[in-house]
């Protein structure tokens, strides 16, 4: 319970969020002007961690950037999670012919690597960050989907959803009072370990320079832009690849620890080890 | 032979599972009919097709199981013609099932209160603080501490606590028919005992009428008012709970009660053999090689329901010379 990693990972993400979110407050300068005198200014009292190719404040674009990132990936999730939930539920309970087509929907987005559909996605609508969300989005929530389904399967054998039957509580009351609640511990956790996902492909597609635009700054675009200077500047790369480390990481200590956290005794937990990456965690 | 208002007849269900196999038939051609305020004693042992029978009333046999024939007259209407929607209505409102587990009935996540509110509010109109004054009037009168009970998880009561929940939930909209399917088997004595006796108060308050499924012949014995056991999908003998526990006149009745520590005062005598498999079964009784009495018709005609004069009623083809040694007349 008293897990130090959990407590860890949520440390480095309120500070990220803080940091992030306090940014005009906490930045010393203004993220966008070009001022080409100050270009490539080591660290120093004026700019804490020095100016990038174009004169501007290294600091203030890494806080902004990581608004930009984090605001674009709560987004993603917030969509995907309203998606891929109600289907998964839908599909799970109702069966049929329902569950049949979601899931081939399902399965035709399952055939492609998530990052390369993606990447076909916004190459047709075209570069820009609310396509980034919308092409992040009509992949990732299959994922939902299907764990939600598959955890639906198992519930509704369970007496309970019987006895709800049997007290005549409708198929949209059961989805609502009895499998989600049941359903949502789990999914929280997913979420949470899919945070750091969503942050990584967001600053990857725009390091492929589909996401952000300059001037905005972005995490991944930052990185994009110091590819030049690798060698004679390598910490313009070094900020916002941290940066993007450490939030990944913090996101990824916070949905471990979540998940034994949220983990109630009184109910069955197979499942919880069948998703996120550190399933081979020890059952307790 | 009853006067009072009849509220349930059940005429001829049948209820089949398709299997590799073959057909299974769980519950066959079952007929039983409940006036108010009675209680109905279902008896059989494990897939004789008590459970069947029960979720066949409610219209809720899991697939691909199905209903295939028969009817189910509860308050003058056939419910197996009923659509989904207005079965729905029925069931938790005039037909309320009380099952075996409750710890798997009520689910894990929310408080007992808001199962029972659940209930009342999917057939009532009723505000939130009315619907808990309903649920929290019913576990009174179980004998629960209602405003702890309603808050509480379910893993966090006790079993009796829990089953009593699960009966206050049940009986929370005045169902004319409540089934108990082995409600108080999970239950040890004592309990079953409190929960038993909540049951038979509440029967005697209201003018319900109770189905009662069990296996235990004394949980049975206890409530009931009339007795039908159940063997292989059929019901074999029906009749008041007297009569047949003190005169059984289906062989298997009579094993039934003298495998049973309670009824029987010598040593117990098992039933031998096992139930047949209800996927091939022989043209004769479905009792047949188990039965101590059986003979050569026995094993080519399936027997029926016959009369007794008591108001009693076995599938059997001894039946009539059993009633004839009795010194009484029998009527087929």
């Amino acid at each position: 319970m008293r897990d130090p990693l959990f407590l860890a990972g949520l440390i480095m993400i309120l500070l990220i969020f803080i940091a992030t979110m306090a940014a005009p407050l906490l930045a010393p300068h203004d993220p966008l002007p070009v001022s080409l005198p100050e270009r490539l200014q080591p660290a120093g009292d004026d700019y804490p961690l020095g100016t990038d190719s174009l004169g501007r404040c290294l600091l203030t674009r890494l806080l902004y950037g990581g608004r930009v990132t984090l605001q674009y990936s709560l987004s993603v999730l917030v969509i995907i999670v309203l998606i891929g939930v109600p289907v998964g539920l839908v599909a799970g309970y109702l069966g049929g012919l329902v569950d049949g087509l979601l899931m081939r929907l399902a399965d035709i987005v399952l055939a492609f690597p998530n990052l390369i559909l993606a990447l076909v996605v916004t190459g047709i609508l075209g570069p820009g960050l609310l396509n980034v969300l919308i092409a992040l989005a009509l992949v990732s929530w299959v994922q939902y989907a299907r764990v939600v389904r598959g955890m639906v399967l198992s519930l509704k054998q369970k007496e309970f959803v019987l006895a709800a039957r049997a007290a005549g509580t409708s198929p949209a009351g059961i989805i609502w009072d009895h499998l989600l609640p049941n359903v949502l511990p789990p999914v929280v956790v997913m979420a949470t370990l899919n945070l750091g996902r969503l942050v990584l492909a967001i600053s990857t597609l725009s390091f492929l320079g589909l996401g952000a635009q300059p001037p905005d700054p972005e995490w991944g675009a930052m990185i994009n832009e110091a590819r030049n200077y690798i060698v004679s500047q390598p910490q313009l790369m070094l900020y916002p690849g941290t940066a993007i480390a450490f939030t990944v990481l913090g996101f990824n200590l916070l949905g471990d620890g979540l998940r034994d956290v949220l983990d109630p005794q009184e109910f069955s937990r197979p499942w919880i080890h069948s998703f996120g990456k550190g399933g081979q965690k020890a059952s307790a | 032979m009853e006067n009072k208002k009849k509220t349930v007849t059940v005429k001829n269900l049948t209820t089949v599972f398709p299997t590799s196999r073959g057909l299974i038939k769980a519950a066959n051609e079952i007929s039983f009919s409940m006036s108010e305020g009675s209680c109905l004693a279902l008896i059989g042992e494990s897939g004789a097709g008590k459970s069947v029978t029960a979720l066949s009333l409610l219209r809720l046999v899991p697939p691909p199981g199905r209903i295939t024939g028969g009817e189910i007259i509860l308050d003058n209407q056939d419910l197996l013609k009923l659509g989904s929607a207005e079965m729905r209505r029925v069931r938790g409102d005039d037909l309320a099932l009380v099952f075996q587990d409750s710890l798997s009935t009520f689910n894990p996540v929310r408080p007992i209160g808001a199962h029972i509110c659940e209930t009342i509010n999917t057939h009532r109109r009723l505000s939130n603080g009315e619907a808990k004054e309903i649920a929290l009037g019913k576990m009174a009168d179980m004998g629960l501490p209602a405003e702890r009970v309603f808050k509480s998880f379910p893993f966090q009561l006790s079993g009796g606590m829990r089953q009593r929940a699960a009966l206050a939930m049940a009986l929370s909209l005045h169902p004319k028919l409540l089934i108990t399917d082995e409600a108080t088997t999970s239950l040890d004595v004592t309990l079953q005992a409190q929960v038993l006796h909540y049951l038979k108060k509440h029967l005697q308050d209201c003018c319900m009428s109770v189905l009662f499924i069990s296996h235990d012949l004394a949980a049975a014995a206890a409530v009931a008012d009339r007795v039908a056991v159940i063997y292989a999908g059929r019901i074999v003998e029906s009749g008041p709970l007297k009569e047949v526990f003190q005169k059984p006149l289906h062989p298997y009745t009579e094993a039934l009660i003298g495998s049973h520590p309670s009824f029987c005062s010598g040593t117990l005598e098992p039933i031998k053999g096992s139930p047949p498999d209800l996927a091939n079964l022989s043209a004769g009784c479905s009792f047949v090689s188990r039965c101590s009495k059986a003979s050569g018709i026995c094993h080519q005609i399936a027997p029926v329901l016959q009369e007794a004069p008591t108001g009693h009623q076995a599938a059997c083809h001894l039946l009539i010379g059993k009633v004839v040694d009795d010194g009484e007349v029998a009527v087929s």
